[in-house]
């Protein structure tokens, strides 16, 4: 078994879930993360603990004193920040101590899903408005394919801003019953 | 002074910090007082901390040279909204025992 692993993968903001049970598994199978870049998964052999990861799309830069703080919030409370990209932090903690959840009430995950709606938002205004004029503006076929492009992402986008916002909407519904 | 129901969480918070507490501290205290039902995680409970430093409710004590973990304690506003919910829980109390009872007693 090799100690160091590359893995490649695109990471869909909105499918943060699945990229945490596919960190889940590759730690089953004993191996932890060490490092992401774009698409670019670093791996190290583990001492064979299994870990759980959390994916968070932060309310803050981490390398401002909010995002910092916030990071050693969860340090104190025993919750490893393996990592940063962007405002994403790749966040860990030993599997045998049980379920692991960053936020335990409906409007707190209300805020977190809003927060990152709020970030897909004008990305996919923006590829709108760059496919748009690309596409109607200008008649060289390189512009055609960058306007494309854009709103092949604009759609891309849209994709993951409903996904969001259905998370919203069902936990919206379920707090007018539940705290 | 606010007469909305508290949450859970900011309701067991409030109590927790009777006497001064970090983060973690709170998490265990919660717990504790709540018999193990009431578990926060540490996102929602840091959401709420700095709500409630916000509103004036509870107070960061001074962090000691070096440390980074930051002590809470309660502040006199968060022990009257506290108060103001224990009153408002006893109410809820007080009407469903009348009601849910008494009808438990007319239907033998």
């Amino acid at each position: 078994m090799k100690n160091n692993v590359i893995r490649n993968r695109l990471f869909f903001f909105w499918n943060y879930d699945r990229e945490e049970e596919w960190l889940n598994r590759m730690s089953e199978d004993g191996y932890e993360l060490e490092d992401v870049f774009l698409w670019r998964y670093r791996f190290r052999r583990g001492s064979g603990q299994k870990m759980r990861y959390k994916l968070e799309f932060l309310s803050h830069d981490p390398r401002d004193e909010k995002g910092r703080d916030y990071l050693d919030f969860l340090a104190d409370a025993g919750i490893e920040t393996v990592c940063t990209f962007g405002r994403w932090a790749y966040l860990r903690r030993p599997a045998g101590e049980g379920e692991f959840e960053l936020y335990s009430d409906i409007s707190s995950k209300i805020g977190y899903f809003k927060r990152l709606f709020c970030f897909l938002l004008p990305v996919a205004l923006v590829n709108l408005v760059l496919g748009l004029i690309n596409i109607l503006a200008f008649a060289g076929w390189d512009n055609r394919l960058a306007g494309g492009l854009c709103l092949f992402v604009f759609l891309l986008f849209c994709w993951g801003m409903r996904r969001t916002a259905g998370a919203i909407w069902r936990l919206n519904k379920e707090k007018k019953i539940n705290e | 002074m606010e007469t909305a129901a508290l949450t859970e969480a900011v309701y067991y918070i409030l109590l927790s910090l009777r006497e001064p507490l970090h983060g973690y501290g709170i998490m265990q205290r919660v717990e504790q007082l709540s018999g193990g039902r009431v578990r926060l995680a540490a996102g929602t409970l840091y959401g709420a901390l700095s709500t409630l430093l916000e509103r004036g409710w509870i107070e960061a004590m001074p962090e000691p040279r070096g440390s980074r973990k930051k002590e809470y304690r309660l502040a006199p506003a968060g022990r009257r909204a506290a108060e103001a919910e224990l009153a408002r829980l006893r109410e809820l109390v007080r009407n469903g025992t009348e009601i849910l009872e008494g009808d438990a007693g007319n239907e033998k």
